[in-house]
């Protein structure tokens, strides 16, 4: 009775642990009609990341929000925002999505991957866990002579994600980052600093709009993140 | 404790140098070179070392400046898995970044690198054990160049438990005034036959990479997607790395064979040329229209026979007429 027992659990353990594994690696997609090209220099990225590599404006997830510049690199920032954003590797964290990068016709030369780094090691924390993916070529960075090595992000809230809870608002998100990147440069007594939504305007606004758990806020104007 | 980096020689303290042209390394700064050891920070500066650049100084008025950076690093025995980052800076702005993962394999550190710039492009490498030594040369950004004083600094940064024994960076680091621009590569594709083709028959894309800088670029890759559906590749790479290309022009042809009819424009056929210069790409929108060589043959099978059917009767009538004549 009690081995009985003892399998049963185990079964219906398993079913969970594998519901949640295969939600985790799930991001479903969402819809925006001002999907476009941003160029930086040669370079040329998508303001928006996708769920899949299929560029298409009902295939997004996030706008891009922020980009670090002069002296980053997606390893390196993931390192300094550690304590802030410590989840930053497996399922349980984040499932993978993707950024187009074309060339000057369109055609796509690279898809970028990032899981990211997040708030928590729970999916169903009682409160928002803070999310940001990073993309650059081959997961280091971008170079050119106007922003030196940099990398771009999205940004999130996910609260209770796979608990009927929702994701998004960005807009509040890339404000939270900035302040904690900051908190962090002040911390180690570098002359890093955000200037929030200081940067160019990368073309997405998304009025403030809950879409079946997708919720949209996003003002369009980039945060810049100087890395020293 | 050096929790900064110590000079092994002091610099001059008579007036910053003048780069004009040429080189202008730490050992011409009378530092024959910086080292650091144990850093128990983990951002640590180096001390800034001052030089001068001629009035109107700036990236890319007939002068290109490059910064170059030459190190050793040494990891403690005690090291663990993290982070290591090597960057130059002058004036406050980057110019070449050096990341180094460190990961323990079997109790084997393993020191994955990588650097990202105009000269080199993108370069990657792994090595085993404690020691690696690398040089990273890259155009600097605009912002790090200005006419007057400027200032040079070195940074190592270390995260996770990634733990650095010592780092020189070796005197023959500094600043370059170069004539030559950095590459810059631009694509020309042309395909024959014309935008329509027949199931049957070959397209030929060739596709030309011209450099129009001055030094070289290096590590390109060259792509081609096409719908394959619609098209066979007989020959050409659909993904080639290229590792230089200079003044010399770089061309590819590809040879596709149409094997279904339709339209090529909601997925064409794309070349995409990366690299950390420049990443340009062409599409291309043929047609593809159902076999002509069908046609061909229907009207070579109908003129043939036209022609069988002529000689015959113009056979016939000689015969007759061979008779007749025979029969007068």
């Amino acid at each position: 009775m009690n081995i009985r027992h003892s399998l049963v659990v185990l079964g219906v353990a398993a079913i969970a642990l594998g519901a949640f594994a295969g939600l985790a690696s799930v991001a479903s997609s969402a819809t925006t009609t001002n999907l476009s090209w941003v160029y930086v220099g040669s370079t040329r990225w998508r303001n928006y990341d996708f769920t899949n590599q299929t560029d298409v404006q009902t295939g997004v997830d996030w706008p891009v929000d922020m980009y670090y510049y002069n002296n980053a690199s997606v390893s390196k920032i993931k390192s300094v925002m550690q304590d802030f954003l410590p989840c930053q590797t497996g399922n349980v964290c984040a499932s993978y999505l993707y950024m187009h990068l074309s060339t000057n016709s369109g055609s796509t030369y690279s898809w970028s991957t990032s899981a990211g780094m997040k708030q928590s090691l729970s999916a169903c924390t009682p409160s928002t866990d803070l999310h940001q993916r990073l993309y650059a070529p081959g997961g280091t960075s971008f170079y050119n002579t106007s922003w030196g090595h940099y990398v771009i992000a999205t940004t999130h809230f996910d609260y209770q994600e796979f608990c009927h809870g929702w994701s998004g608002k960005s807009e509040t998100a890339e404000q939270v980052v900035c302040t904690d990147i900051n908190a962090e440069y002040t911390r180690n007594g570098q002359n890093g600093h955000c200037w929030y939504d200081a940067g160019s305007n990368l073309n997405n606004s998304m009025a403030n709009k809950n879409v079946s758990g997708h919720w949209w806020m996003n003002d369009g104007k980039a945060s810049v993140v100087l890395t020293p | 404790m050096s929790s900064a980096l110590a000079a092994t020689a002091a610099a001059s303290a008579a007036a910053p140098p003048l780069l004009n042209t040429g080189r202008l390394s730490l050992r011409s700064l009378g530092v024959p070179q910086l080292v650091i050891t144990h850093p128990s920070r983990s951002v640590v500066q180096s001390q800034a070392l001052r030089y001068r650049l001629p009035a109107g100084a700036r990236q890319g008025a007939g002068r290109w400046y490059v910064m170059r950076l030459h190190f050793l690093l040494k990891l403690a025995s005690t090291s663990g898995p993290g982070l290591i980052d090597i960057s130059g800076e002058t004036n406050g702005r980057s110019s070449d970044l050096d990341e180094v993962a460190v990961s323990r394999r079997r109790g084997v550190l393993q020191l994955a690198w990588n650097q990202v710039g105009l000269i080199d492009g993108r370069r990657e490498g792994t090595t085993h054990g404690a020691r690696l030594e690398l040089t990273d040369r890259n155009v600097m950004v605009n912002a790090g160049v200005q006419p007057g004083l400027n200032t040079l600094r070195f940074q190592v940064e270390q995260y996770g438990k990634a733990r650095l024994a010592q780092l020189t960076i070796f005197g023959d680091s500094g600043i370059i005034a170069s004539r030559l621009s950095p590459g810059v590569l631009v694509l020309h594709v042309s395909a024959h036959p014309g935008p329509t083709i027949a199931v049957g028959q070959t397209l030929t894309v060739t596709a030309r990479i011209d450099n129009r800088g001055q030094r070289p670029v290096r590590r390109v890759s060259l792509s081609l997607d096409y719908p394959a559906t619609q098209f066979r590749l007989l020959s050409g790479k659909a993904s080639e790395q290229v590792a230089e290309i200079g003044h010399r022009p770089y061309l590819q042809t590809y040879r596709l064979k149409a094997i279904a009819p339709g339209s090529t424009r909601a997925r064409p056929i794309s070349l995409a040329v990366d690299s950390v210069n420049a990443n340009p790409g062409a599409t291309l929108t043929p047609t593809v229209v159902a076999r002509r060589s069908t046609n061909i043959t229907l009207w070579l099978t109908i003129a043939l026979a036209g022609f069988g059917g002529l000689l015959i009767a113009v056979g016939r009538t000689w015969r007759h007429q061979g008779r007749r004549s025979r029969v007068v």
